[in-house]
């Protein structure tokens, strides 16, 4: 019977009853099937790049990939253990059921042999080929995993970990398959490697981000068309701006105005430089640049480091002002001492000798003369004594006029001896200020000394000053006045802003120490007044110091 | 058997049907093909035929010529080379058995890669070959319509017997023009071919109603025209009928297979260089003779179709008179009589006889044979 029937089926064979010509559709379908999984392999290995960033967690981006992985690969539970300090820490659990974070020990483990090998491993329970035990298999038996398919992470030639593909039946992965997933596992590998240094490198920028956002000076980073690039926190304070409106702004228009750039040293030097200056909020600054080179040595831009040192600056310029005040001070005092004792022989013998001429002759004239030189030398000894002398400084009232007065008293002589006109306007019933007469003495001195000086150094028919005092109102607030007026060179526009700041004069060295204006604003300050200027280059200036009216007359 | 299955291609027959073998290719969705022929073909001037038909279509194709009688796997090895360098997606085999065989075996190779010999035997062909068209130069092979490749595997010196569904091309071009060109020799023994087709199709135990009108008819066209074609080369009626009686021989053997006598002339082909119509030809009779009993009724058939009176006749002797026609058409034409003739020697018979005894062909032959009967027939045709 079985030879028939062996025959029977021979010639089924032969004649093709239980076959047929292979159908294209068929293969189609098949490559179509093939070329899907294909895709489906690229997707998945894509996502792996894509969805490696920052902003996902390792679990995240498993469950992402292993969604799409499941319908090429069977396997029930995939776990990720990585390298770390030379142990290997099982790290992610997909799904996640049980998650010792643990590392795994060296002995007799799977997970370490594959690493060492440097290969995949499939190992399977049931068909163990030598009775070894592993350490993991309890764990794995706990979840009735059968088999497991281990494959090596490597990174630049390193092993950084391994990822195990689990599953709770005996699979036999096509050659296809096992190099895809070696594919996967090498971009995985590469891209959590990535993933850490670029986490390194964040963590590293954020703090130094950090860093530069604490320091308190303005550090503003520029490129090399003088554009602003990135400052940190206290550069939008400094400048009561928004940060949006710095970005993109030429740090000349910030700092000065300006339109057209500063000539700064480090670009040209490409060296770091340092300079002060004032900045358009009336403040001074230190400068530092800093050139920024790539690794090519090219510069690409400038870091400003600036620190606001206007009190500093003020507070030396007061102290340095002040000590200086002191020794002229001591020094007029001595002075007018040693001077006081021939004087008073003078004004002595003088007086001695008048009483020996009748009045009207010429001697008794000619003595009256000297007397009356000594009397004003007296005078002027005594308002150098009273206006350096140390007071302490108190608040009183004090006039305005009285204050002008005094100084006309004590510089007006050598302003005239210059044929320069002096024209006071003193507002009769002028309100009195609070505060210190001396001080305010100290600014109409200087007002009047600069005007002097502006008018030594040009050639008019008539040089003149003009004294002003008054009341006016601006902002609905009465404010007391004194100005002074010259017909003199006046001051360069681009100066009008530093002649406040400390040290800064136009001045040859010996005539001037640029402090005058610095400690008038100063003083104008503590007043709580202020001082504004015109000024017409070559016509002259106008000097005005406005203070508060005093409390009694309000 | 109760079940039967008939499996065909697309045929296009007639004068001039070779034409259209460039239209065939590109309604197949060939973009370039590799026309496989051989030096015969190629001196016959077909081949160029068949390039005309591609350009008239536009069709870019790639030419490939080294077959011999008897195909060697190394010559299917080197089509494939040139199909795959040519990035060919389509095959044409224009020439007799051996081209198409080729053809076929290339067809497998390219798209289901390995070596020809991983094919050998029943349905092992696991992908569908690229676009088949073959275009039939001499009446004689059938490859034209059949699930067979035979090629010769050279280092076991045997012929390998490939079967498969996916060997039955897409569209065979029959067109009996192209016979004029064979001389008289080939016609004889590639006109025994077919009989031997036919007559080994119809004993066959897988013989079913439809092969069987494939092969009575094939019989009788042969007795008919085989003569007067061999007579001259001319003669366009008996060209067309052999060229329709080799057809329908193919038609009737690729689906009921063949038996003894092709299982023999495979183990000869394997080792010898002899034409395959050639070595049918001289076994034919003797396996009629050995095959006679297990058939007698089919016989008797034969007998009446080669034009033995046969009426009111049940007998043996009756059907045994198919062989005496059947020896008398062979001298008629002048095919071979005898192995010894075509140069074989008796002492290869010892090991051929093991081969025959393996071949496929073997399992529908309508007796059961022994390795002492594959002898003896060897013998007697000695």
């Amino acid at each position: 019977m079985a030879v028939i029937e062996d025959k029977q089926n021979m010639i089924e064979l032969l004649t093709g009853v239980k076959s047929s010509k292979q159908s294209y559709y068929m293969e189609l379908k098949k490559t179509i099937r093939q070329l899907e999984k294909k895709n489906m392999k690229l997707e998945i290995i894509n996502d792996v790049m894509k969805s490696f960033n920052i902003h996902m967690t390792m679990d995240e981006m498993l469950g992402n990939v292993l969604e799409k992985l499941k319908h090429i690969i069977t396997f029930d539970r995939l776990s990720l253990s990585l390298f770390e300090n030379n142990e290997l820490i099982l790290s992610n659990v997909y799904p996640q059921d049980l998650m010792p974070v643990r590392s795994l020990p060296k002995k007799n483990s799977l997970y370490w042999q594959s690493i060492n090998r440097k290969q995949p491993i499939y190992y399977s329970f049931s068909t163990k080929e030598q009775q070894l035990s592993i350490v993991e298999e309890d764990m794995l038996r706990s979840l009735n995993i059968e088999s497991v398919l281990l494959i090596p992470l490597i990174s630049k030639e390193a092993v950084i970990g391994v990822i195990s593909f689990e599953s709770k039946r005996q699979i036999s992965y096509e050659t296809q398959d096992l190099s895809f997933l070696q594919q996967l596992a090498d971009q995985l590998a590469v891209c959590i490697d990535n993933a850490k240094l670029y986490n390194a490198v964040l963590q590293g920028k954020k703090e130094w981000e950090e860093t530069f956002r604490a320091v308190l000076d303005m550090i503003i980073f520029v490129d090399m068309e003088d554009t602003i690039i990135r400052f940190n926190d206290a550069v939008p304070r400094f400048f009561q701006m928004d940060g949006k409106e710095l970005n993109g702004q030429k740090i000349s228009r910030i700092l000065f105005q300006d339109q057209d750039g500063e000539e700064w040293k480090s670009y040209k030097m490409k060296q770091p430089a340092y300079c002060q200056m004032s900045v358009k909020n009336k403040r001074i600054c230190e400068i530092y640049t800093y050139p920024v080179s790539n690794e090519k040595d090219e510069m690409y831009g400038v870091i400003f480091y600036m620190k606001d040192v206007t009190e500093k600056v003020h507070t030396e310029a007061q102290l340095i002002h002040s000590g200086k005040l002191a020794a002229i001070g001591e020094m007029a005092a001595g002075v007018a001492h040693e001077l006081n004792s021939p004087l008073t022989a003078i004004l002595g013998n003088s007086q001695l000798l008048m009483r020996q001429f009748e009045k009207g002759t010429s001697s008794h004239q000619l003595l009256q003369d000297i007397k009356n030189c000594g009397d004003r030398c007296k005078n002027i000894i005594r308002n150098l004594l009273t206006f350096s002398r140390q007071d302490q400084f108190v608040l009183q009232d004090s006039s305005v006029n009285y204050a002008v007065e005094q100084v006309l008293s004590l510089v007006g002589y050598q302003i005239e001896r210059e044929n320069i006109r002096i024209v006071s306007r003193l507002k009769d019933d002028l309100p009195l200020v609070e505060g210190s007469v001396q001080q305010i003495e100290q600014v109409v001195i200087n007002f009047l000394l600069n005007a002097k000086d502006a008018l030594t150094e040009v050639d008019r028919q008539e040089k003149k000053i003009e004294i002003e005092t008054n009341v006016k109102v601006v902002d609905d607030e009465e404010w007391v006045y004194l100005s002074v007026t010259d017909n003199g060179v006046g001051i360069k526009e681009k100066d009008v802003t530093a002649i406040f700041n400390p040290f800064f004069t136009t001045k040859e060295s010996i005539k001037g120490n640029g402090l005058g204006l610095s400690v008038s604003l100063g003083i104008a300050k503590m007043h709580g007044g202020k001082i504004e200027v015109t000024s017409v280059e070559g016509k002259g200036s106008c000097f005005t110091l406005l203070l508060p009216k005093g409390e009694m007359y309000g | 058997m109760h079940i039967n299955k008939f499996i065909t291609p697309e045929i296009i027959f007639g004068k001039g049907a070779i034409d259209q073998v460039g239209d065939s290719c590109l309604r197949l969705g060939a973009k370039k093909v590799l026309i496989v022929s051989d030096p015969g073909v190629i001196e016959a001037g077909w081949l160029e035929k068949a390039i005309e038909g591609c350009k008239q279509v536009g069709l870019a194709y790639s030419t490939y010529d080294e077959v011999t009688t008897n195909p060697k796997d190394f010559e299917v090895e080197k089509g494939c080379h040139v199909y795959k360098e040519n990035e060919c997606d389509a095959v044409i085999g224009i020439g007799g058995g051996s081209v198409m065989d080729v053809a076929k075996a290339i067809a497998i190779v390219v798209t289901n890669g390995g070596r020809i010999s991983d094919y050998e035997g029943v349905d092992q062909i696991k992908v569908p070959l690229p676009p088949l068209v073959m275009v039939a130069t001499t009446a004689g092979s059938g490859s034209e319509v059949s699930q067979f490749s035979v090629i010769v595997d050279c280092e076991r010196k045997k012929k390998m017997t490939i079967i498969s569904k996916s060997l039955v091309p897409d569209i065979a071009i029959v067109d009996p023009f192209t016979l004029v060109t064979k001389d008289r020799y080939l016609t004889a023994s590639t006109g025994m071919d077919v009989l031997t087709h036919a007559i080994e199709s119809f004993v066959s135990i897988a013989a079913t109603p439809l092969t069987d009108v494939q092969a009575k008819n094939s019989i009788k066209l042969v007795c008919e025209f085989l003569r007067p074609s061999v007579a001259s080369k001319t003669n366009e009626e008996a060209k067309a009928a052999m060229a329709m009686a080799s057809l329908q021989a193919g038609l009737a053997f690729s689906n009921a297979i063949l038996g003894a006598a092709h299982a023999l002339s495979h183990a000869i082909g394997g080792r010898f260089e002899l034409s395959h119509g050639e070595v049918n030809a001289i076994l034919l009779p003797h396996v009629m003779e050995f095959n006679y009993i297990a058939a007698p009724q089919k016989f008797l058939k034969i007998a009446e179709l080669m034009g033995v009176d046969v009426r009111g006749s049940s007998g043996y002797e009756v059907g045994k008179q198919a062989i005496d026609k059947v020896r008398a058409l062979s001298k008629d034409v002048g095919a071979p009589q005898r192995l010894s003739e075509v140069g074989l020697k008796e002492d290869s018979i010892l090991e051929m006889s093991q081969a025959a005894l393996d071949d496929a062909c073997m399992i529908t032959n309508p007796r059961d044979i022994s390795i002492e009967d594959v002898k003896e027939l060897f013998r007697k045709a000695f």
